[in-house]
């Protein structure tokens, strides 16, 4: 992948990411993980470990340990 | 990542007995390779999309392969290299059993033998799938699947070549990640809510419970303080007979010895109840042939083995002999069979309480003998007490008679209040069963109940939130996903557009739409359904080009007679849009195709020309050269006559 190549692809993917994670209104915190899940994903470079971390991070309607 | 093709051989496929085609170490970018219609240009894009993609092709395209009906196998071997790397992909054929057995071998394998399948880096192993492997190289058919709305090949060449499938990827991960924990607890919110409503219904339970256990405690306590009462009384009625009184003066105290006794004697038996040599002759028996075969007594190794090391160096030994040079060897070779694990002095403190318990049963028969005796003895107290009753009801006290109505009614109640706060609290299994309660009508069976409720509440509840939560990521990814699709996919579309305008000037066909196909249409017509071959293989061509000229991975593009169907003005628009998009690009042509394609590229500097013939001998010869080339002339190559090998 030349790195004009690989760029036009993260720039589409981070302009998707800003638009999606505006729209979510979600925590900074589960933004920047969501954010570095989807990069790795893309560099073909990512661990269930890590998804499960933001996963964790989701909003739900449900507390924890209730 | 950079794919290219450095060259094949043919080992007894169709007409080629052994012919080897290199495109050198270091292809050139252009090659274009003229062989005869019916010499072999479709079978070998088939044979390259076969290696490629790994895909296992049916008998009957195995046997297609067969050069004539002796020969029972046949080789193709593609050699390619990836980032620079040598690799050489390997079909051989069975003709008689009509499979195929593909096999790698890479230059950076020590052994450099073969390795069963296809095994190339990750990335393309993933990637080139059999309908993305027919994407470069070329299959005539694509031109109309992929106007075809039918199938879905655009959209997904999109999502393959772009690595959006990776976000999907993801996606599917997500679900897994959920479905495993599902596996475990509840699946619905449904499921949730009946364990919610279980651990409600035992709360409500236990709060009625706890109550009914307060109440029976109040009411037993009235219960006791009237019969305490009544019998107050009752006494107090009787004694008002002189000699009634006197003898139940005499009853009272009897009544009260016996109490005083059976108290002394319970506790005495409780007492030698817990040994348990006092309880039976046989149980004592037991425990000392226990003691005999438990193991020979040993010390504590960590603290005992200086004790033997200092008595071999005494003078003397403990029980006064001499110890000479003998002795002291004899007790330190000796010494480990009397020492063992520290936990040793445990067994040997068991050991010792087995060898030393001693008690005589017949104490504890005795005693429980006299209990029998004083039980029989307050019967008879209390007999004697309710004659007294009896006799003073006989002489007409109208009182003392209610005064019993009144007790019996308290102690039956009482009695059956007992029972139900028994039952209510019992913590025994054996209670509880000889009660007949449930969780239902027991307090300790209840809370267990609730507690378990609960856990599983817990339980359920994390996957509910695992449920919703990884729901959440999965719509995020979509969405993320269809936005960057959407924004690649316009700009291949604007892409595709502005090279049909060059392709084909003047006739205004576009792409208006790519979804699960290409949509086409013109200044005058909203919707383009027909075509004509011409048409279709410059819009899947503009396609294509666009497709891959941003695309992530450096691939070579192969393709059939590429110019075949197109008319000369476009064949030279071809020529000039195509060669430009591909980092390699090997073409297929027949003689006719020279005008307008091939000769645009005589003279470029990275062109390479192979021109492949086969003799009426049945011999093949490939010449390297664009003099060979231009020169070569068949007659049977008619553009009309181009159906394929």
């Amino acid at each position: 992948m030349t790195n004009d190549t690989q760029k036009l692809v993260n720039d589409e993917i981070e302009v998707a990411l800003d638009e999606v994670l505006a729209s979510l209104n979600t925590e900074d915190r589960f933004n920047s993980r969501f954010r570095q899940l989807v990069r790795n994903a893309i560099s073909n470079n990512f661990a269930d470990g890590d998804l499960r971390s933001v996963i964790d991070l989701a909003p739900s309607d449900y507390a924890e340990g209730q | 990542m950079d794919l290219r093709i450095v060259g094949w051989r043919y080992k007894s496929i169709r007409g080629m007995r052994d012919v080897q085609i290199q495109l050198g170490d270091v292809p050139a970018q252009w090659t274009l390779i003229q062989m005869p219609n019916g010499t072999g240009k479709t079978t070998t894009l088939t044979l390259m999309r076969l290696a490629l993609s790994g895909e296992t092709p049916d008998p009957q395209t195995v046997r297609s392969f067969r050069p004539d009906d002796v020969t029972e196998s046949g080789e193709f071997v593609l050699r390619i290299t990836v980032d620079g790397d040598n690799c050489w992909l390997i079909l051989q054929f069975d003709y008689v059993e009509g499979v195929m057995r593909q096999f790698t071998s890479r230059a950076s394998l020590d052994s450099g033998g073969y390795e069963p399948g296809r095994r190339l880096k990750r990335d393309l192993q993933d990637l080139l799938t059999k309908d993305f492997t027919r994407l470069f190289v070329f299959d005539g058919e694509l031109a109309k699947s992929i106007r075809d709305l039918s199938k879905d090949e655009a959209s997904k060449s999109i999502r393959t070549l772009y690595q959006l499938d990776r976000v999907a990827q993801l996606r599917q991960a997500a679900q897994r990640i959920l479905e495993t924990e599902q596996e475990a607890s509840v699946r619905t919110e449904r499921g949730h809510s009946n364990i919610a409503g279980r651990l409600k219904t035992a709360e409500a339970k236990l709060r009625t419970l706890k109550t009914e256990r307060k109440e029976l405690e109040e009411s037993r306590s009235q219960l006791r303080q009237s019969i305490a009462a009544l019998d107050v009384k009752r006494q107090e009625r009787i004694s008002a007979n002189e000699g009634l009184g006197e003898r139940l003066k005499g009853v009272t105290a009897k009544r009260a010895d016996i109490a005083a006794s059976l108290a002394l004697l319970t506790s005495q038996v409780a007492e030698l109840s817990r040994n348990p040599a006092a309880v039976s002759e046989v149980i004592l028996v037991r425990l000392h042939k226990l003691a005999e075969r438990l193991q020979k007594l040993k010390l504590p190794k960590t603290t005992s083995s200086e004790f033997f090391h200092e008595l071999a160096k005494a003078p003397e030994c403990i029980c006064g002999r001499p110890i000479g040079p003998h002795e002291k060897c004899q007790i330190e070779a000796r010494a480990n069979e009397y020492l063992g694990h520290n936990q040793v002095a445990v067994i040997n403190a068991m050991k010792e309480a087995l060898r030393t318990s001693a008690a005589d049963p017949a104490v504890l028969a005795e005693r429980v003998e006299q209990i029998k005796g004083l039980m029989r003895q307050r019967k008879q107290a209390d007999h004697e007490f309710d004659r007294l009753c009896a006799e003073r009801e006989e002489q007409g006290d109208d009182q003392i008679e209610s005064i019993r109505i009144e007790l019996e009614r308290c102690r039956a109640t009482f009695d059956e209040q007992e029972r139900k706060f028994l039952g209510l609290t019992a913590t025994s299994k054996a209670d509880q069963q000889s009660y007949g309660v449930d969780w239902n009508g027991n307090i300790p069976l209840c809370e267990k109940q609730v507690a378990e409720a609960k856990a599983a509440l817990t339980a359920a509840t994390n996957t509910m939130r695992l449920m919703e939560q990884s729901t959440f990521v999965q719509n995020a990814l979509h969405l993320v996903e269809k936005r960057a699709y959407e924004a690649l996919r316009d700009r291949v579309q604007t892409s595709t557009n502005i090279k049909l305008k060059s392709l084909l000037p003047g006739e205004g066909i576009r792409v208006s739409e790519i979804g699960s196909s290409l949509m086409l249409s013109t200044d005058a017509l909203a919707s383009k359904d027909s075509v004509s071959e011409g048409q279709g293989l410059a819009v899947a061509y503009a396609f294509l080009a666009s497709l891959f000229e941003d695309a992530p991975y450096g691939l070579p593009f192969v393709v059939d007679s590429p110019a075949v169907s197109l008319d000369t003005l476009v064949r030279r628009e071809v020529a000039e849009l195509i060669p430009s998009l591909f980092g390699q690009a090997i073409f297929f042509v027949i003689s006719s195709e020279r005008e307008g394609f091939a000769e645009s590229f005589y003279g470029r500097p990275g062109a390479n020309f192979i021109t492949v013939q086969t003799g009426k001998d049945g011999h093949t010869s490939v010449e390297t050269g664009i003099e060979p080339f231009k020169a070569f002339h068949s007659d049977e190559d008619e553009p009309q006559a181009e159906v394929g090998v």
